[in-house]
């Protein structure tokens, strides 16, 4: 049985690039526990020998061949950048 | 002509001056009552269509979360609230090509997450029969717009019910395909091995034929299939002579008293059509909403890492780059996505993938293996689409009791079966739907089982489902 720690949702939101507010955060922990719980369900069920089933999808995929192309739709794709300079997408610096 | 009950095939036999009106009426429709059941983010007033193509000015609204060129594609997020579609989704792509009008956008939980459209970081979408009820989701707006008679059509999609469980809500046909049968290029991802693409129509014959314009493979999404499906030409072929199981299970589940009565009428009506209803076992029913829960939010967390700030969508400057990222997202993600995200990066991280990613990922496999057996033996599956019918608005605040009601639709997602919902009678005064699932690539056979319900309900005139009134 998993508890869910303050730790742990700390933990979680470095990984997923969050940062709740303190009332956010102990209402996750809540929820999040009650979820966890109901998912212990599956310690019931004999999974020996079967095979993880990552897709529906009976066949391998086939893929098209890698080819460039041209797309279309380049203002478009610049009309959505958050902050533009000479057509290239302006970002915060990465070691600040 | 009354423009709120047309359906795809009514327009198709419109002299063509009566079809040049349609997108006008349908504008109208929708200034009319739009502000009443807010389904729809955005309305293109300018709509453009040519008069070439078998459907030219046929409107129809399309999901929020499927890219249509011209207009925004938000997936009711603030992260995406000023995105502009870069390209047509291919589903879109094809139904422009027949010469589907376009009118709107249409309104769904944050990223297709949830139940009832309530989780839209914009508004809540009014159920027709109920202003005060919600619509179902994550498709509400879809839905919501076809009942009303605001469009003849929709587009929604579906992942673990979100076409078929709106469509029971609000009295309409709702059909999530097999997996692999409609491209999801242009559709925004949210758990890519469950998401697909379906109609939401006013009868089971628009199902089949949008079926038709938006089925097929596409080089553009490699999990599409090389597969020629039939979905009209034997879809009255009624069921006699079919066997249908109806799993024990779903009695031990609480389910409203009006639907455990509708479904029990429509079981006698198929048995008096002259197929043959038995009650069968199908034991991991009961882990599908766990399974769900787990592999949905993982592959979720995964698929909107891509909203960081940076490319497109909100950002939210901070010092630096990491401080970006999280500023952007505290921000732009509603509460449902965040717990989401925050479920699906404690299954996928390194202590805990095995436990529960990869337990979830055998336990589907499971589930998948024994409705596959219970359909070698049956020519489909039954059960009601939902446990209950619409609910209030606000209802329902405990996340996990929100989740539950998502059982019987998630086994078809999980197994990548195609299941429909038709709309068969009331429950105090509010839409049943039934569910049938069944074989895969059998979608044809799906919607011929739907039709002959849909053709001899005593609750449909003229083989049609009565449509609400929505005062202006």
């Amino acid at each position: 049985m998993i508890r869910v720690t303050r730790e742990l949702v700390l933990h979680l939101e470095n990984l997923a690039r969050l940062e709740l507010s303190e009332e956010e955060r102990i209402r996750l922990m809540r929820d999040f526990q009650e979820i966890l719980d109901y998912m212990e369900l599956l310690n019931e069920v004999d999974v020996q020998g079967v095979e993880p089933m990552y897709t529906p999808v009976e066949d391998p995929a086939s893929l098209r061949t890698s080819e460039p192309r041209f797309f279309d739709g380049r203002e478009l794709i610049k009309s959505n950048f958050p902050e533009e300079e000479k057509g290239h997408i302006r970002v915060p610096g990465i070691h600040q | 002509m009354d423009f709120r009950r047309l359906t795809v095939e009514d327009c198709l036999r419109l002299p063509r001056e009566e079809r040049e009106k349609l997108v006008s009426l349908s504008l109208e429709t929708i200034e009319r009552l739009d502000p009443k059941i807010k389904a729809f983010i955005s309305v293109n007033g300018n709509v453009s269509f040519r008069r070439e193509g078998e459907f030219w000015g046929v409107p129809i609204s399309i999901k929020d979360n499927i890219l249509t060129l011209g207009m925004r594609t938000t997936c009711a997020s603030k992260i995406l609230e000023n995105y502009e579609s870069v390209f047509d989704a291919t589903v879109v792509k094809k139904l422009k090509e027949k010469g589907f009008a376009i009118v709107g956008k249409v309104n769904l939980d944050e990223f297709a997450m949830g139940s009832s459209t309530e989780r839209s970081a914009f508004f809540v979408t009014r159920n027709p029969w109920d202003l005060e009820r919600v619509p179902g989701g994550s498709s509400g707006g879809s839905a919501a717009s076809v009942a009303a008679g605001m469009v003849v059509a929709s587009l929604g999609s579906d992942t673990g019910g979100s076409v078929r469980q709106p469509a029971a809500f609000c009295g309409v046909v709702g059909f999530k395909p097999t997996y692999g049968l409609v491209s999801r290029y242009g559709l925004v991802a949210f758990a890519s091995s469950l998401d697909q693409i379906g109609p939401i129509t006013k009868t089971v014959r628009d199902a089949a034929i949008l079926m038709s314009v938006i089925a097929g493979r596409d080089p553009n999404d490699a999990t599409t299939v090389e597969r020629k499906v039939d979905f009209l030409s034997g879809i009255e072929d009624g069921v006699s002579g079919m066997r249908f199981a109806v799993p024990e299970e779903i009695y031990e589940h609480e389910l409203e008293k009006g639907v455990a009565e509708a479904f029990e009428e429509s079981l006698r009506l198929l048995e008096r059509l002259g197929a043959r209803v038995e009650r069968v076992r199908l034991p991991h029913l009961k882990y599908s909403v766990a399974t769900y829960y787990i592999i949905a939010p993982a592959e979720a967390s995964s698929n909107l890492a891509r909203y960081d700030g940076v490319k497109y969508g909100l950002r939210l400057k901070g010092t630096g780059l990491r401080e970006t990222y999280m500023k952007t997202r505290n921000v732009g993600f509603g509460e449902e996505v965040t717990r989401r995200i925050m479920i699906g990066t404690f299954t996928l991280s390194a202590a805990y993938y095995e436990a529960y990613f990869n337990k979830a990922q055998r336990v589907r496999k499971k589930i998948a293996s024994e409705l596959n057996d219970v359909l070698s033996e049956y020519d489909a599956i039954l059960t009601p689409t939902s446990p209950v019918t619409a609910f209030k608005i606000g209802e329902i605040k405990d996340p996990l009791t929100y989740y539950l009601m998502d059982i019987f639709t998630i086994p078809a997602n999980l197994a990548g079966l195609p299941a429909i919902s038709v709309p068969f009678g009331f429950s105090n005064g509010l839409p049943v739907g039934v569910q049938i699932m069944g074989r895969r690539f059998e979608d044809g056979k799906v919607l011929r089982i739907a039709r002959a319900i849909e053709k001899h309900s005593p609750y449909n005139e003229d083989g049609r489902f009565p449509l609400p009134e929505v005062e202006a």
